[in-house]
């Protein structure tokens, strides 16, 4: 197929990440366009309507889309299941990605397409950090080999700059077993690394789980949830310190979100 | 007051006359106090006047609109002769608007907005409420402008967390109110997605009673979507976008125009608003895509006043009139009286003109966005503001009078200012000790505790933050840098600037200082400074001493902006800061942005490597006067730090031309504590010690030490580097010592502090009173 990847980036109110996720895809040769949800669902002017099969990539931005008055993500996913729900499971089914980054991760828990890929059956949740506040940190991860093919261009990165910035990190799955298994299976492409200094674990954790799961893809590998927030680690001047040491001018950010563009077609 | 003096006006709706005409003094008076309008008898006198001459009494709704719009908030009646005379002179090529918002030149395609203001009275009352609403407004100021919100800023002022003395009737603790404060910034600005890049907390018994939370705002845009506040004039439509209105914030502006009292809480009724950031969001990318699309002529924020404000305002910028169907305004509820109506501050509301073609796109980019929008009005060839219900006239006024205001020339007396003459030096224990407590001061210590609890990164625009140095040591920066446009270096640095004992010792100095501050911490980044926007917190304007200490404070603060041509092209001001007769610390707080060509080259404040020399640029005098040492042990008087605007300018360049050269490996402001807590916070952020030899500065130890005198700061060079640093600072560059080691030494002090020590005594004061922290 000729032409440049396109990303749906889905906004709804309260997405406020959706434009620096917009920025992102487009700094890395994507065709991004921010999409209202009703331009998918066809609540809208003919001429803005949108279809979703014609994405290459959906992209779930953060911020607190409906206020996550409710549980964080139940608000965006409860309107992408009633109004989109069964384009979103073709999408997803026909093996195109769905990326969902902070609060776009939750909401694809609260989807059920993460960590079993059974859409509508939730089996992991989000609960509040570990700190009992909202945390806005500078934290790590280690790249980890995954069945995600689309980040099969990120270098396995050690201890790599990627900020979180969520009231809600701490991760439930059904069993205590559930994490260690993700990661022998393969749906654990990053995990938090604790940076050098004095950082108490509940910040560099805030997974608030002993294997630091920071992000989780679907068996096929085609939906990846990231509490990392890669558009925000898109240069070497994104670190704190980074004036302090020898730095790349690109971060793991942009690796990420490049690897992804230039493997989903 | 005597029911003789009202009577219904028959119609469609309740309304009534308010007989001025013929009423006494007393009556006049009386009905200025019963109807919460908040304007003396003079101004009732002057009211009266207008509808003499137009022959007939006005409507409630009228007497209601003219308080509002008559309001010190409204219309800076204490303060705007002041202003003129000493910061509006100020004129800048780059300055593109002074609208609701200043805007400011970016680059050749870009520019930002900027401005900061208060919510002081209802963050008293509500803090939560309060402060979040203080965000939710200053972002629709800057939207309407065009702009794109990509930085708040939150500077509070407070009583200190864990006071433990007397408290007027009706006050709150500062705990609560520093807490709820927060708390109402972080949700609200957290879920519009504007981070919070820098803020400041200032600490006193003096903010106790009248607790100041500013909030302020950076917003971004493409010079040609710049928007006027008015309408472009006659024949156009005012379209209403956003919430519908309700009896939340009626009276906001009367309230906020008088000094706070015990019985604040039952008056202030409605006065606090509600805030509702997830409307709110939609409502900016609502806005800003209809301007995008060209489909506006004008935009204003609904904010003091409400609509009584806006729809004058609109008009009369255009030279127009306006006529208005208040019943077509959506109501949270019935029963709403059109006086409530028309003054109601309910927030997440915008006004937009269009020309009448436009208005169906405009309301369908709404509709997509799920955000209520209705037309309701037109602007009109003739002056006067009329409104309608129902197609009854219930108001019609002059719309100049209507928006205009007095102004006043109230009396002032210059106050006396604190000098070296009664200075009384207070007795100090050892300097180590002396520095840990200063590092552990809540004015100085860090405020991680908030600072972490905002989205910060949020647009992915960040170079530095309010914290610097390596993930798991940081100490507290000078500015903060984004770089607005993607894929440019260019970069906008953000920093405040207040010293708010200074402006009570010595207001003139004060005012000066502040504009020194906001420089010093911009240059220290390395980014010219450009543009500056204020918010000016005092006391009751109608005690001549109060007007006094506000005079000088202004006069310092636009002399120094004048000597550097820089511009302020916003500003807002607040008086009547007190309670049962005891005013605020007097409170200039300067917003400055600054301008570095890439931000790639920006210098930060921790140090660097061992072995490097540093330097205190500009001079160390001997100015005691309301310092954090003094205030902290218990000296009294001294000279308080002035600023010679001369030397500003030329150190400035002198600092700038030395960091674009890359002689400048770390460069930090020197501020509350002197040289010695600037040097300890640099140990904290680097992680490196450091060596202290002051036997270059004149003066005896503690005054070198602890000194605030303004325009410097301590600066790392690498040894090779001295001899080419030196002669660029020419003479202005006195050596104090060298980088290195894990503690801070000060031999002639008898000073070894562990960096580890110091970084504790700063990290967790306020975290713990708070009663957060790990």
């Amino acid at each position: 197929m000729a032409g440049k990847t396109r990303v749906c980036v889905v906004r709804i109110e309260g997405s406020s990440g959706a434009d620096e996720l917009y920025n992102a895809f487009a700094a890395v040769g994507a065709e991004a366009e921010k999409v209202h949800l009703k331009q998918l669902s066809g609540d809208c002017p003919a001429v803005l309507r949108r279809d979703l099969g014609e994405y290459d990539v959906l992209a779930l931005p953060g911020g607190m889309a409906g206020g996550n008055y409710v549980r964080p993500g139940a608000i965006m996913a409860a309107r992408l299941k009633t109004q989109i729900g069964k384009e979103l499971k073709g999408f997803v089914d026909s093996g195109k990605f769905v990326l969902g980054v902070n609060n776009g991760f939750q909401a694809l828990a609260e989807l059920g397409l993460l960590p079993s890929g059974a859409f509508g059956k939730p089996t992991m949740a989000f609960i509040c950090n570990p700190t009992g506040a909202y945390e806005c940190r500078d934290t790590y991860v280690d790249v980890l080999d995954s069945r995600c093919a689309a980040l099969s261009a990120v270098p396995r990165a050690k201890c790599a700059h990627m900020p979180t910035a969520q009231m809600c990190g701490g991760i439930v799955f059904e069993t205590k077993k559930v994490a260690g298994r993700l990661i022998d299976d393969g749906q654990i492409p990053f995990v938090y690394a604790k940076p050098e200094g004095d950082v108490p674990k509940e910040l560099w954790n805030p997974s608030g789980i002993p294997e630091a799961v920071a992000a989780v893809c679907n068996p096929a590998g085609n939906v990846l949830g990231m509490m990392p927030m890669p558009q925000r680690a898109m240069t070497g001047y994104s670190e704190p310190g980074w004036n302090r040491k020898a730095h790349a001018e690109e971060g793991l950010g942009a690796a990420v979100l490049r690897s992804i563009v230039g493997n989903v077609r | 007051m005597d029911p003789k003096l009202t009577a219904r006006i028959d119609g469609p709706v309740l309304i009534y006359e308010i007989r001025v005409l013929g009423a006494t003094d007393a009556e006049l008076d009386s009905i200025s106090k019963a109807m919460g309008l908040g304007l003396d008898v003079e101004e009732m006198k002057g009211i009266t006047e207008y509808f003499r001459e137009e022959g007939r009494n006005p409507t409630d709704v009228e007497l209601n609109s003219l308080a509002q719009a008559w309001s010190e908030h409204c219309c800076y009646k204490s303060s705007k002769n002041i202003l003129r005379e000493f910061v509006f002179s100020i004129d800048h090529p780059d300055v593109m608007s002074r609208g609701d918002a200043g805007v400011m030149a970016f680059d050749d395609d870009h520019a930002y907005a900027l401005r900061i203001e208060s919510h002081n009275h209802p963050s008293a009352l509500d803090p939560y409420g309060g402060a979040g609403t203080g965000i939710g407004g200053i972002i629709r100021d800057v939207v309407c402008m065009g702009a794109t919100p990509i930085a708040g800023v939150d500077p509070l002022c407070f009583g200190p967390p864990d006071w433990d003395g007397p408290m007027a009737k009706g006050t709150k603790h500062p705990r609560y109110l520093l807490d709820g404060a927060v708390g109402g910034l972080r949700d609200y600005s957290n879920r519009v997605g504007a981070p919070i890049v820098c803020g400041g907390f200032f600490f006193d018994e003096r903010y106790v009673e009248n607790c100041l939370a500013n909030v302020g705002c950076v917003g971004f845009l493409e010079k040609g979507r710049l928007l006027n506040n008015f309408a472009g004039g006659p024949g156009e439509v005012f379209v209403l976008i956003g919430s519908p209105t309700g009896r939340d914030g009626v009276h906001g502006v009367t309230f906020a125009s008088a000094d706070l009292s015990e019985m604040s809480d039952d008056d202030a009724g409605g006065s606090v608003q509600l805030g509702n950031p997830t409307l709110k969001e939609p409502i900016i990318h609502a806005c800003l895509e209809i301007n995008e699309m060209g489909l506006l002529t004008g935009m204003k924020d609904l904010g003091g006043g409400g609509l009584s404000c806006v729809i004058g305002e609109m008009a009369y910028g255009a030279g127009c009139g306006a006529d208005f169907d208040l019943d077509k305004v959506p109501v949270k509820g019935p029963g709403l009286a059109p006086w409530e109506i028309w003054i109601s501050e309910t927030q997440e509301r915008m006004m937009a003109t269009c020309k009448p073609e436009n208005v169906d796109k405009v309301l369908a980019i709404c509709e997509m966005w799920d955000v209520p929008a209705t037309v309701v009005g037109r602007t009109t060839a003739e002056p006067r503001t009329r409104l309608f219900w129902e197609g009854v006239k219930i108001f019609d006024v002059d719309t100049r009078f209507l928006t205009g205001g007095p102004a006043y020339n109230r009396p002032y007396v210059i106050p006396d200012v604190s000098t070296k003459a009664d200075e009384e030096f207070p007795e100090l224990p050892g300097h180590g000790e002396v520095i840990l407590a200063l590092l552990s001061d809540y004015n100085v210590a860090s405020k991680e505790w908030a600072c972490s609890q905002y989205d910060s990164g949020a647009g992915g625009r960040r170079v530095l933050g309010a914290f610097v140095g390596p993930v798991g040591g940081q100490g507290p920066g000078d500015a903060a840098v984004l770089t607005p446009v993607p894929g440019s270096h260019r970069g906008l640095a953000i920093a405040l600037g207040c010293n708010p004992w200074h402006t009570d010792a010595n207001p003139y100095h004060g005012g000066m200082g502040a504009v020194d501050e906001t420089c010093r911490n911009l240059v220290a980044v390395g980014a010219k400074p450009h543009a500056i926007t204020d918010c000016l917190n005092f006391g009751n304007p109608q005690k001549p001493d109060r007007l006094g200490v506000f005079r000088e404070a202004v006069r310092g603060l636009g002399e120094v902006c004048a000597a550097l041509n820089l511009p302020i092209p916003s500003g807002n001001v607040s008086l009547y800061n007190e309670t049962a007769g005891c005013a605020v610390l007097p409170t200039p707080m300067v917003l400055g942005t600054g301008i570095i060509e890439d931000a790639r080259e920006a210098v930060s404040a921790d140090i660097k490597g061992e072995s490097n020399l540093l330097y205190v640029v500009g001079d160390t005098l001997d100015e005691m006067g309301a310092s954090l040492l003094f205030r902290r042990f218990g000296g009294r008087g001294g000279d308080v730090p002035g600023v010679d605007p001369k030397n500003l300018k030329d150190l400035t360049e002198r600092m700038l031309d030395a960091i674009g050269a890359g002689l400048v490996l770390s460069a930090h402001d020197c501020s509350d504590g002197g040289l010695a807590v600037a040097v300890a916070e640099m140990c904290i952020s680097g992680g490196i010690g450091a060596e202290l030899d002051l036997s270059h500065i004149d003066l005896e130890m503690p005054r070198k030490l602890y000194s605030e005198s303004n325009t410097r700061w301590v600066v790392e060079v690498e040894r090779e580097d001295a001899a080419a640093f030196r002669e660029l600072m020419s003479g202005r560059a006195v050596p104090i010592g060298e980088t290195g080691g894990d503690s801070l030494r000060i031999p002639a002090a008898y000073v070894n502090l562990g960096v580890e020590e110091m970084r504790e005594a700063w990290s967790r004061p306020l975290a713990e009173a708070m009663g957060g922290g790990l």
